[in-house]
């Protein structure tokens, strides 16, 4: 691979991996999977790119594709054995914003979340990644009027165990 | 007018879609005369909005280096392979263990070539008019099923070993004719002597066929249970690296010289491209992510290869990763392959082994350019290089010495020892910075040359600059 495509590929994990590993813990409730996700959905991006057929908008078509292997993943679990252990990077480490009412506000989130459907809880989580529902639509393969009317089922849900138990003030 | 649910779930839809002009209308009725619905939709709003404000984490670092590598082709692209294999090395070291060396643990002597294939030419079968002598320190095939090798050009000398059909050897010396023959003084891996060019019909050596469009390749690699994984790969001319499958076409075991001999003649015929590769997704292995690599690695003269197998996907992947650098040593030929022709295989040869041993530190995302294909990929890659490369092993307070040909090298403990405190007080020196990558590679000496293999790229389990064996520092 030429070294300026290797490049590409590499500025666009700097650019995208906190956004595309965050949506991927937030939708699939575990770190493994989430990981193992991630560095697949990157994967493909080497080989699409190697291919020539570098996306146009890699933020929208490396969610798309995370956002389908979430889905199918559901379908197969196949988490590879970790043999060696983890590295840390820097990255990990507590940022100022995390506090602890951060921390708190999340866990309320991630309950929340929880009680969604994968599919539901993927759209919701890609609208919060900024992406509009014709856009969510069109990356999750359905249409607009069943992602619509999967999204709002799913933002009343959230609104009713967030209120109930307090959180997300 | 609309009930409160479904002013509900107006506001929750407008959150995502535009609402029809419909919609709005009748919705702005409902809320208009509604506080508590207006209530709603405030905090349907302000969720969505703290959806996307959630604490965001990004992911570990070994991913950014997993998906590095695959962008780079940087050696062997099965990163899950290479890290355990980085990780065995290491603990190896650490604990005074073998360090099994270029050939040994990743066993490349088994790795054979047939160059004329698959085209099943070469063999003439009119009887040839005395063929021009073959170039000495060129190369040359061997034509007939078994051809002796002899200590003189004689006949009735000893013979000192067999050549079969297809091994390709170096022309040390010829042609001389002597005892009714026409002898050539030839080379395969350790094996030197002279052989007879032809008989009266038939020529036993001949002229390395034309680079055809392929070359055939047989790599086996022992695990450390014993059990042997074997693949055979075809280098196609335009630098494809691919497996044909099922074969009954013959191999040859080729020493390394062997192995040698067939890269220097791939890159000299053109054959060998730069970054060759292959990237496949096998029938059956959904989601995987198979790449075969073949480069060459040399600081200078003689060329070390080696290569990596799958073990997480046995059933398809070879990760052949022929080393580094073949573009900087394709300028270079041919005098930079010719090193060691004139080595006396009957002495012996201590090489000098150092393990050069890198560390990085600094925020993620640091690389060193050590991590990279070449130096072209340096050169267009912008990435911030990390704050330091410290490097213990220039000089490493311990060289391993063993003889040619052997398989790999025990530390004694004092060396294992001066390992660890060398890493140890590196730790120590940087403070509370992560070690972001470790760079293990092996520096060999000999008279003639030296020159460097990479064993790994990023080792996993360096969480911290404590020991990274895990001592209590």
């Amino acid at each position: 691979m030429a070294g300026t495509r290797a490049a590409s590929v590499i500025a666009a994990y700097d650019d995208h991996q906190r956004d595309l590993f965050s949506f991927l813990l937030a939708t699939t409730r575990n770190r493994q999977v989430a990981e193992d996700l991630v560095q697949e959905t990157f994967l493909r991006l080497v080989r699409e790119t190697r291919a020539g057929r570098a996306p146009d908008n890699n933020r929208t078509w490396l969610f798309q594709v995370a956002a389908n292997l979430a889905a199918s993943r559901g379908r197969r679990l196949t988490v590879a054995v970790r043999a060696m252990s983890r590295m840390r990077g820097p990255d990990d480490a507590a940022s100022p914003e995390s506090g602890y009412l951060k921390q708190e506000q999340n866990r309320e989130l991630d309950v929340a979340l929880g009680t969604l459907s994968l599919d539901a809880r993927r759209a919701v989580l890609l609208a919060a990644q900024g992406f509009d529902g014709q856009e969510i639509a069109q990356m999750i393969g359905r249409t607009p009027p069943a992602t619509r009317s999967l999204m709002w089922r799913a933002r009343l849900q959230l609104r009713e165990l967030l209120e109930t138990t307090g959180g997300a003030r | 007018m609309i009930d409160h649910r479904t002013a509900e779930s107006l506001m929750a839809a407008a959150i995502d879609f535009p609402l029809l002009p419909d919609e709005q209308v009748t919705l702005d009725a409902h809320l208009a005369s509604c506080d508590r619905c207006r209530t709603v939709g405030a905090q349907l709003r302000r969720h969505s909005l703290v959806l996307g404000e959630m604490a965001t984490e990004g992911a570990p670092m070994r991913i950014r280096s997993a998906v590095a590598a695959a962008a780079l082709q940087a050696g062997a692209t099965n990163q899950r392979f290479m890290l355990l294999l980085a990780a065995a090395l290491l603990a190896a070291a650490a604990i005074g263990g073998a360090i099994v060396v270029g050939s040994g643990i990743l066993d490349l002597d088994d790795l054979s070539i047939n160059p004329d294939l698959p085209s099943p030419s070469a063999a003439s079968s009119e009887a040839p008019a005395l063929p021009p002598a073959l170039p000495p320190s060129g190369f040359a095939q061997v034509k007939v099923s078994e051809l002796s090798v002899r200590s003189e050009p004689q006949a009735s000398a000893a013979q000192v070993g067999t050549l079969e059909e297809g091994d390709v050897v170096s022309i040390l010396e010829g042609q001389t004719a002597a005892d009714d023959q026409v002898w050539y003084r030839v080379r395969l891996g350790e094996l030197t002597g002279w052989a007879t060019a032809r008989d009266s019909s038939t020529e036993w050596i001949g002229e390395l066929p034309e680079p055809s469009s392929a070359w055939v390749l047989r790599v086996q690699r022992q695990y450390p249970t014993g059990a042997l994984n074997d693949m055979t790969v075809v280098l196609y001319s335009d630098g494809r690296l691919v497996s044909p499958g099922p074969s009954g076409w013959e191999q040859r075991r080729l020493t390394d010289e062997g192995t040698r001999l067939f890269v220097q003649e791939a890159v000299r015929s053109g054959l060998l491209e730069v970054d060759a590769e292959y990237v496949t997704e096998p029938p059956g292995y959904e989601g995987g992510y198979v790449s075969w690599s073949i480069s060459v690695v040399a600081e200078q003269g003689p060329v070390m290869v080696s290569a990596l197998s799958s073990s997480d996907a046995p059933e398809s992947a070879l990760v052949v990763a022929l080393a580094e650098r073949l573009s900087a040593l394709a300028n270079e030929l041919p005098t930079a392959w010719l090193v060691d022709a004139d080595r006396t295989p009957e002495t012996p040869e201590v090489l000098t082994y150092n393990l050069v041993v890198s560390l990085g530190f600094g925020a993620l995302g640091d690389f060193g350019p050590e991590d990279f294909l070449g130096d072209a990929d340096v050169d267009t890659i912008e990435l911030p290089l990390p704050t330091s490369v410290l490097e213990i092993g220039d000089p490493l307070p311990f060289s391993v010495k063993f003889p040619l040909g052997a398989r790999c090298a025990s530390l004694t403990p004092a060396e294992a020892n001066a390992l660890r405190e060398a890493f140890y007080s590196l730790g120590m020196a940087r403070g509370e910075q992560d070690v972001s990558y470790v760079d293990v590679r092996l520096r060999w000496a000999s008279q003639n040359s030296t020159a460097m293999l990479k064993l790994n790229a990023v080792p996993p389990g360096m969480d911290s600059c404590v020991n990274p064996y895990g001592g209590t520092g």
